[in-house]
């Protein structure tokens, strides 16, 4: 603990700080445009940081991810367009929010949840990384297994019509298990080279989530700010403001995040999903999520940010990345002649807990940067659609295309943006298919270890964790439903 | 008919693929598909269960008001996307051979006409000027390798 304090004096120097702010920025900036992650920002500096000190380097990289992981909701908010993974869920009551012309206070209860979420996640990497770490140890292919699945039980409050919903999800975990399997065998690939290892996330977000809403929006016209008011970031941070006006939420959700974060694979996109749907159930109106509502925006946002902490503590204390971002991280620091494993973070602690400090510091930094940004963002609300929409089209040809520097991918876009139209259209949240391609090679791997460590299938529920996570997989699924039926029956009761 | 088969398109679409799915896994051993052929079953009944109300919900609408036809802002937002999917499709097929450059000034300067934008002459312009500026953007600062042409662009 006492690096951590002597860590504040470290980082507090000038030449970290500035690393601080072209990290957030550029993570920010890059998180902004769909289809471009923090995880591509990481990746472009990767080689530059060879040279560098290895906490120069964490310090860089750590910045770009924590701006990443906020500025996707921007764009999220303001085009329903996530710019990262992470900030799909936040579409959900962001983009209604905005479209009911309040995209400074979504903003603004974003960035307040985000920075909140942050401090959370930091601190809780700090106190409990060790003791949680021990205990993601015990987590087997069984856990692991039940895990893929716990977030897939978000799905039953996606749509008003669950089984839609749940067709869709089940078919995206089909999807999510194309290519080579840990047995070895080729599946769903066509034959082609470039799905041999799965499904590219980046294309299928894109396409699913993004393209149909540029589509439809060419012949619309946003919705404009008519009131010619000038206070902007004055919106703004009133909308911070209320984010902290719900502290008990935030910070519940931000737990969430964390705990997510922990569990490696999860992520941060699940980690907001799970958040979103804790919150709908917490809720006396659940019905209102999904109409604009500031609980829909700060469950997410102060989740996947907060899943950040979670992921740095497997990350530095086990070695294993739970997100893309952080492999890449982890590519930094084997880079600086780091040995990824359990005995990384007692060799390197004292750098370890100066880049922990630096995180709470980076909360600091991004509030700045993330007013001026959000300012910046609210300005697209004033540009007709037929000026941006095709802008963003070809960015996200674009986004999809430096995914992997293939055409292939831009054509698997297409193909997607046919399938989310039509999903969307007749009432199948693409969102459901989404999350089963995120989860659906982590199910299916662990599916088949699960056969290989156990006699029998059903041996795993002797675990106490797996009983757990199956109760409340199933209680997540069916209490929508229930709820649902009673509510409906209680305004039966009440026309009548 | 067509409003029907607008609604049942994606789930048939994505039935027949997990069909073709499941097939294919069932000529690999066992644990390849140990996920696959359970989950694969479940989609069959889901698809089953959700035929069932979208033919009750046609036939009832049929019996209520004739036969459901299309409405203008449905037909309007069907050309719509086929119109950009066609133009975009257009603009990946061509990139490799015309390059990164010409291609997003011809798409650009297509789906701004398309969306009537402006003037043709503003309209080319702009297109042309955000083209290069993404150029030097992705493949310059970016480093990402963009198609280009024989003379680089």
């Amino acid at each position: 603990m006492s690096a951590f304090f002597s860590g504040f004096k470290v980082v507090l120097s000038f030449h970290y700080i500035l690393y601080m702010f072209a990290g957030v920025a550029l993570g920010s900036i890059l998180a902004f445009l769909p289809g471009l992650s923090c995880g591509l920002g990481i990746a472009l500096l990767l080689p530059f940081t060879y040279s560098m000190d290895a906490l120069d380097a964490l310090v860089l990289l750590m910045s770009i991810y924590s701006g990443g992981c906020f500025a996707g909701s921007i764009s999220a908010i303001m085009l329903n367009t996530p710019g990262a993974p992470a900030n799909v869920a936040t579409t959900l009551d962001g983009y209604p929010m905005a479209k009911k012309g309040e995209p400074e206070r979504a903003m603004g209860i974003a960035l307040m949840s985000s920075i909140i979420g942050g401090l959370v996640g930091a601190t809780c990497l700090l106190l409990i990384a060790a003791p949680m770490a021990n205990f993601s140890l015990k987590f087997g292919p069984g856990e692991m297994f039940l895990v893929a699945f716990f977030g897939l039980s978000v799905v039953g409050s996606l749509s008003e019509d669950v089984i839609k919903s749940l067709f869709a999800g089940l078919v995206g975990i089909l999807m999510g298990t194309i290519g080579i399997s840990t047995t070895g065998a080729f599946r769903g690939t066509f034959g082609n080279m470039y799905l041999f290892e799965g499904i590219p996330l980046i294309p299928s977000l894109i396409g699913l989530i993004a393209f149909p809403e540029l589509i439809n929006l060419l012949k619309k016209k946003l919705p404009r700010d008519t009131s010619g008011r000038k206070n902007d970031i004055w919106k703004i941070i009133k909308g911070m403001w209320e984010a902290i006006t719900h502290p008990i939420r935030v910070v519940l959700c931000s737990i969430i995040g964390v705990v997510v974060g922990l569990i490696p694979a999860a992520g941060s996109s699940v980690a907001g999903f799970l958040a979103y749907n804790q919150s709908k159930q917490w809720s006396k109106t659940p019905e209102k999520f999904g109409t604009g509502i500031p609980e829909g925006i700060i469950a997410p946002e102060s989740a996947n940010n907060a899943s950040e902490g979670g992921a740095l503590a497997t990350m530095f204390v086990l070695g294993i990345p739970g997100s893309g971002a952080t492999a890449i991280l982890m590519g930094a620091l084997t880079l600086q002649g780091w040995v990824p494993g359990p005995r990384m973070f007692t060799q390197h602690m004292e750098t370890i807990y100066t880049s922990f400090s630096s995180l709470f510091l980076q909360q600091i930094v991004m509030g700045i940067l993330g007013v001026f940004l959000c300012w910046v963002g609210s300005r697209f609300l004033k540009m007709p659609a037929k000026y941006l929409v095709p802008l963003m089209m070809t960015l996200t040809i674009l986004g999809a295309f430096s995914n992997r520097n293939t055409l292939f991918d831009a054509a698997l876009l297409l193909l997607f943006g046919l399938i989310g139209w039509f999903m969307k259209e007749s009432g199948y949240p693409p969102i459901s298919m989404l999350l089963g391609i995120i989860l659906g090679g982590t199910a299916d791997a662990e599916c088949i270890r699960v056969l290989q460590a156990f006699d029998h299938f059903t041996d795993i529920f002797q675990r106490p964790i797996v009983v757990v996570l199956s109760v409340i997989t199933i209680l997540c699924i069916v209490l929508p439903i229930i709820l649902k039926a009673r509510r409906e029956k209680m305004k039966q009761k009440a026309g009548k | 008919m067509k409003v029907f088969l607008k609604r049942i398109f994606v789930p048939t679409l994505l039935l027949a693929w997990t069909i073709y799915y499941f097939v294919e896994v069932l000529g690999k051993d066992a644990k390849t598909g140990v996920l696959i052929k359970p989950i694969s079953i479940i989609v069959f009944v889901l698809y089953v269960i959700i035929m069932i109300g979208e033919v009750k919900r046609y036939i009832k609408l049929k019996k209520e008001s004739g036969e459901p036809v299309f409405s203008e802002e449905d037909k309007k937002s069907l050309i719509n996307l086929f119109v950009c999917l066609g133009i975009t499709g257009a603009y990946v097929l061509v990139m490799p051979f015309i390059g990164f450059v010409i291609a997003t000034s011809a798409y650009l300067t297509g789906m701004y006409m398309y969306a009537k934008a402006g003037k043709a002459y503003i309209v080319v312009a702009c297109s042309i000027v955000i083209a290069v500026i993404m150029f030097l953007i992705f493949s310059k600062v970016l480093d990402v390798p963009l198609p280009v042409n024989p003379w680089g662009f």
